[in-house]
């Protein structure tokens, strides 16, 4: 995959191009700031975009502002943000229009090396990828309090893992159940919260942020 | 006096002389004579306005008085701003504007908000003082104007002949400028006293400054601190976790030299990040204090590129607060001094005063001098304000060629340990 990175802090641009040029992806490049990150996607049209949200000049969320200018003029870009901290508010904002090929993860995250390659080939592929504990903070402020508690605590797990984004196979393994069994918890979720039924992984996702109101 | 004057004049006497002479016509003397003038008139008014409402109460058996009231401390208000706007323009000094209390909440808020509000009371009190103020009119207005002598003149017309009248005259002209000067000076120590504002309500701004520059600081502080910790050691920790994971999966692959060799250059990095967490709660509280100001200053001293000498006499230990901010002081100072100073030598010393009650910190160097409070990229000033908000204050000496010595005093007794 070609992927641009962006973040200011260089031991952590070092550490992050390492790794995804170990797993055999193609960094073409790597910048510290959002101005250099529209200038370089712009030159090397890459596939996906790894940004960190916090970059100067302000140290607010010039990479979260440069993502959503970047997927508006071309929404084909594959865009993964990361941030040291939890803010629903910027999952919303990303999510907000088409969420296809959008993640959203911590940065200890990449630390663990198969879940953030696995989040990264999820995005790359149109899904979407949200890191579990931006989850739990939705569900937890979600407003539809009552409707979740109607869910039993295996149910609530898959709908956590479903709202990172994940498909059945992959909450199956997670889980260490069948297939089968998945799909009948994700049917009766979708009948307890009355959301509508999907077949398309990332438009299940959008059903079930929306539910948690994003 | 004019330039030329002090060259030309040799001789003292002529001197003076050419300066009573010309003293009565500077634009000085006739701005004093403007004021003098109105300020009857202004007095005038505030009695009319005092007598109006005394008048009505008494007629009305003090019915009218809660009424009154409040209008005429407002009335009176407004008559000290005339009067400070004229002693601002005509006699050139500026007396503040007295700040108001606000309004505490409740019946007795009102109260004391309408009716007891001491600065309308105080303009009052002006007024009535200056009722045996009759002589600054008579000096400033009437011995220029020869008054009291046409005066005289009316009444002993025959006894005095018109030579001693236009030489008493004379007189009293030129002896104008001096008396009136005498007698403002007077006023003005009035006007400061009732016009101006109470000590109290100086005081409480002087707080209200210094709090909501110290809350303001507070947050800085934890900002900076929040800063440090996310680019440095939390960006690092992140980054240290990430090459664990390639190293992890270097040895799945089998590839144990690649894996090895990214496991060594973790552990370089993990003393880098304790190194820098360190530097940060030294930052925060330097541990050196807990065993003292003195060995604190001492490990400072010696970080210090410039040799500096340390000298602590205090015959007991100061409350934690005071020696967290002297020593912080301190080390600003020295890197200030370091930066700037291109001094040989520094010397710090702390000394407690007899009473113990306040501590004073002198940071002396040898270097070139020249700095200012309000000079750029030093620090100072904020220092400064941050020493105020302990109810010290500091001192700049720096004459240009040096040498430079910042002195900090600050009270001990006010400062509570705190938990």
């Amino acid at each position: 995959m070609r992927i641009v990175v962006a973040e200011d802090s260089p031991i952590l641009r070092a550490g992050l191009v390492g790794l995804l040029e170990d797993e055999g992806h193609e960094v073409v490049a790597a910048v510290p700031d959002a101005t250099r990150l529209r200038e370089v996607v712009e030159e090397h049209r890459p596939q996906i975009v790894v940004s960190d949200i916090r970059m100067p000049p302000t140290h607010t969320d010039e990479g979260l502002r440069a993502a959503v200018e970047l997927r508006a003029a071309d929404p084909s870009l594959r865009i993964l943000i990361f941030s040291q901290y939890v803010e629903t508010q910027y999952a919303s904002r990303l999510l907000a229009g088409n969420s296809a090929g959008v993640g959203y993860l911590l940065k200890e995250r990449v630390m663990d090396t198969k879940d953030f390659m696995d989040a990264l080939e999820r995005v790359a592929a149109g899904g979407t990828a949200l890191d579990p504990e931006v989850v739990s903070q939705l569900v937890g402020a979600s407003n539809s309090r009552r409707a979740l508690e109607t869910l039993t605590p295996r149910e609530r797990e898959v709908l956590g893992l479903m709202a990172e984004g994940r498909s059945n196979a992959a909450i199956a393994a997670a889980l260490f159940v069948t297939e089968r069994a998945v799909e009948k918890h994700v049917a009766s979720i979708f009948t307890k919260l009355d959301l509508p039924v999907s077949s398309a992984d990332h438009r299940r996702v959008l059903a079930v942020l929306r539910y948690l109101g994003v | 006096m004019s330039e030329n004057a002090v060259t030309m004049e040799t001789n003292p006497v002529t001197a003076v002389v050419r300066r009573v002479l010309r003293e009565p016509f500077t634009a000085r003397a006739w701005r004093t004579f403007v004021f003098c003038f109105c300020q009857p008139f202004l007095d005038l008014v505030g009695l009319i306005a005092i007598g109006i409402a005394v008048a009505i109460s008494i007629v009305t058996g003090g019915l009218a008085s809660p009424v009154l009231l409040p209008p005429l401390l407002g009335f009176s208000r407004g008559l000290g701003v005339l009067r400070r706007a004229m002693t601002r323009q005509l006699l050139g000094v500026d007396i503040p504007e007295p700040i108001r209390a606000p309004r505490r909440r409740g019946a007795l808020g009102f109260i004391a908000y309408h009716f007891g509000e001491a600065i309308g009371w105080r303009g009052i009190g002006y007024v009535l003082i200056r009722l045996l103020m009759i002589f600054e009119f008579v000096v400033g207005v009437g011995f220029r104007l020869g008054l009291p002598l046409v005066f005289m003149g009316a009444i002993h017309d025959r006894g005095i002949s018109s030579v001693t009248l236009v030489a008493v005259w004379t007189a009293m002209f030129l002896a104008a400028p001096p008396l009136t000067e005498l007698i403002l000076q007077l006023d003005v120590w009035l006007m400061r006293r009732l016009l101006g504002p109470s000590e109290d309500s100086l005081r409480i701004r002087e707080l209200e400054q210094t709090r909501s520059h110290a809350i303001n600081e507070a947050a800085a502080t934890l900002r900076r601190i929040e800063r440090d910790l996310h680019d440095g050691a939390q960006a690092r920790l992140v980054a240290l976790g990430m090459q664990l994971g390639r190293a992890e999966r270097r040895f799945e692959r089998g590839d144990t030299e690649a894996g090895l060799s990214l496991i060594r250059e973790t552990r370089a990095e993990t003393k880098a990040i304790v190194q820098e967490l360190r530097d940060l709660v030294r930052g925060i509280h330097p541990p050196a204090l807990d065993s003292g100001l003195e060995p604190a200053l001492g490990t400072l001293a010696a970080k210090t590129p410039i040799p500096t000498s340390v000298r602590v006499g205090l015959r007991s230990r100061l409350p934690a607060a005071t020696e967290t901010i002297l020593y912080f002081t301190a080390a600003e100072l020295l890197t200030n001094a370091a930066k700037h100073s291109g001094a040989q030598a520094i010397a710090v010393t702390v000394i407690g005063d007899i009473r113990e009650d306040a501590v004073q910190l002198i940071v002396t160097d040898d270097g070139r001098g020249g700095a200012r409070l309000d000079g750029a990229g030093t620090g100072l000033r904020g220092l400064a304000e941050r020493i105020r908000t302990m109810d010290g204050h500091l001192t700049l000496v720096s004459p240009i060629g040096g040498p430079t010595t910042v002195t900090v005093q600050l009270p001990t007794c006010k400062v509570d340990e705190g938990n």
